[in-house]
């Protein structure tokens, strides 16, 4: 059976990568195709529900990030105040996609040059895993980790000018979903529904 | 009347395409999918019909039938547009032309047919007799020739008025010299001021006073615009601007920037004319409060003056207006075969997302992103 062709809908462009790697490799039988957003948290806010109604004729999968919200179920009822169409998939990562990546933690540990046990155990009760990212470059040995991803001293930026080249670098490159699921429950809860979401469309 | 309908074969990057037009048409579409090219064959049709114009000139201009035809194109050699004009209700013209070139000599540009029909009609239908006799008329269209074309005018006097918008400020400011030598310089604005100079006065002046308005919500510090000759007699744009001195300051167009010039040229243009504007990337240098209230600007005066205006554009802003319909977005989409183009709403899952309410930026946009972008992260020298 040829795979289904799903749109992607992301908060950002690195939330972007990791969606588009996680059904590639967790969800074959899915597609990824275009990916709409990338402006932010406000945006998906906004637009989801519009995504949800347009569901009825085209899969989506999105992709947020929990921050500051309660819980996944909060955050869930505020974007789909009437429910959830079946053909839509809306994953958040608790509490940012960086905790998805730092529970590749070999993996990671390697790509930003630090010892293993610098790296959590647990990333998902990390409460700013972007600083916590940013942190671990500041260790790193390799010069151009830390040129890229730590902000310059006086910069009012809170990564640094490539972080995020360099993270989407490390997603497409290096990072398992396989392995990074042990470390994180919102990953692994992700892998599981995608692995088992077959949308229901129109003529099939 | 406007262009309903256009047909391209084997032009540039168009193997063969099939699409209808709203009287503003957007176009969206990845780098080099076309865009321009697509705008450039309908400015082929100006340079058929204008003085000084013709079929030798016009693919001369664009570097000869071989720097024309589609790459993507094989077996068929000849390079061919359809267009079928309406005013409203049903198509009332259609002209075709398709060429190609001598197969020996001086591989001048050949017509193989030119049709003119209205209302069903068969006004032109070459070759003809005429020209079997005589193969040297195959160099001209009848377009471009007045006793030729006597019964279908009409669609020569429109397609003369067809203009094109891509102001480069660096050559409004000093491209003179460089106008001269090179063909395509109109294009870009080079003539632009003589163009302005050469308006009636009270239009002119009329037109400026306008733009001065629209322009002071751009550029606050702007009082005054107007039209100078300098000693040599060549027409300069000078603007009056406040500041902490008590006199205001006077600058002409070298000084002024890229953004006012750009703005400035896209405020005159809309009020020359009355035929279709091509309008290649008005965003550029503005700032993204000014684009987002271009399209409704562009309404405006388009409802003023009923002119077909097309657009080309990567702007989130322009396309995010709320007023930008589905049926106006044309698709360009690169593939093995030459870009195709279709209208957004043909697409079911985009039409799905319009119909919620979402904006076309948020909608169409994601689908003209190159599918490898994030290669543009790995760059590093």
């Amino acid at each position: 059976m040829s795979p289904i062709k799903v749109s992607l809908i992301a908060e950002g462009p690195l939330d972007e990568q990791v969606l588009r790697q996680l059904l590639i490799q967790s969800a074959p039988h899915l597609l990824p195709g275009v990916c709409h957003g990338k402006k932010g948290r406000i945006w998906l806010n906004t637009n989801l529900i519009n995504f949800n109604k347009a569901a009825h004729s085209w899969p989506f999968v999105s992709l947020g990030d929990l921050e500051h919200d309660e819980c996944p179920p909060t955050l869930l009822s505020l974007w789909y105040p009437n429910g959830k169409h079946g053909n839509i998939q809306s994953r958040i990562a608790v509490r940012m996609v960086e905790s998805w990546l730092l529970a590749d933690r070999e993996a990671i540990a390697q790509f930003l040059g630090v010892a293993l046990h610098h790296i959590p155990h647990s990333p998902e009760d990390e409460i700013n895993p972007k600083l916590v990212m940013v942190n671990l470059a500041r260790r790193s040995r390799y010069r151009i980790i830390k040129e890229d991803m730590v902000p310059p001293i006086n910069s009012s930026g809170s990564v640094g000018k490539n972080y995020r080249g360099q993270l989407e670098k490390f997603v497409v490159e290096k990072w398992q979903a396989k392995r990074a699921q042990n470390c994180s429950p919102s990953l692994q809860h992700a892998v599981r529904s995608l692995k088992h979401f077959h949308p229901v469309l129109p003529g099939n | 009347m406007h262009i309903s309908h256009i047909e391209l074969y084997s032009w540039k990057n168009f193997r063969k395409i099939n699409v209808g037009l709203t009287e503003r048409a957007i176009l969206v579409g990845p780098n080099a999918s076309g865009k321009s090219n697509f705008l450039d064959a309908i400015r082929f049709l100006r340079d058929l019909a204008s003085p000084g114009g013709g079929l030798q000139r016009a693919v001369e201009d664009r570097g000869g039938v071989s720097k024309i035809r589609c790459l993507a194109a094989r077996q068929d050699p000849d390079v061919g547009i359809t267009v079928t004009l309406s005013n409203g209700g049903p198509a009332e013209w259609k002209y075709e032309i398709k060429f190609n070139q001598e197969s020996r000599g001086y591989r001048r540009p050949i017509l193989v047919s030119e049709i003119v029909t209205r209302n069903g009609e068969v006004i032109l239908d070459r070759p003809n007799e005429e020209d079997k006799d005589d193969k040297e008329r195959l160099t001209q269209t009848a377009l471009e020739q007045i006793n030729l074309n006597a019964k279908f005018r009409e669609i020569a006097q429109f397609f003369e008025k067809i203009s094109y918008l891509h102001l480069v400020p660096q050559i409004i400011r000093s491209g003179r010299e460089w106008g001269a030598l090179n063909k395509q310089a109109e294009v870009f604005g080079y003539n632009f001021l003589t163009r302005i100079a050469k308006t009636q006065e009270k239009t002119r002046d009329a037109r400026l006073r306008r733009i001065t308005q629209a322009l002071k919500v751009a550029v606050p510090q702007l009082i005054e615009l107007h039209l100078e000759r300098d000693e040599r007699g060549i027409p300069h744009l000078v603007g009056k601007y406040s500041h902490w001195r008590p006199k205001p300051a006077k600058q002409n167009e070298e000084s002024f920037s890229d953004g006012t010039l750009r703005l400035l040229g896209l405020l005159w243009s809309l009020q020359e004319g009355d035929g279709p504007l091509l309008l290649e990337e008005p965003e550029l240098s503005l700032h993204s409060g000014v684009v987002r209230r271009l399209p409704s600007l562009i309404h405006r005066i388009q409802r003023q003056r009923k002119r077909q205006i097309f657009i080309s554009t990567h702007s989130f802003e322009l396309l995010s207006d709320e007023g930008i319909s589905g049926d106006e977005i044309l698709m360009l989409v690169p593939s093995q075969e030459g870009t195709q183009i279709h209208s957004a709403i043909s697409r079911p899952e985009i039409r799905a997302l319009l119909e919620t309410g979402l904006s076309v930026a948020d909608a169409v946009l994601p689908y003209t992103e190159p599918p490898d972008l994030e290669q543009l992260e790995l760059f590093s020298s």
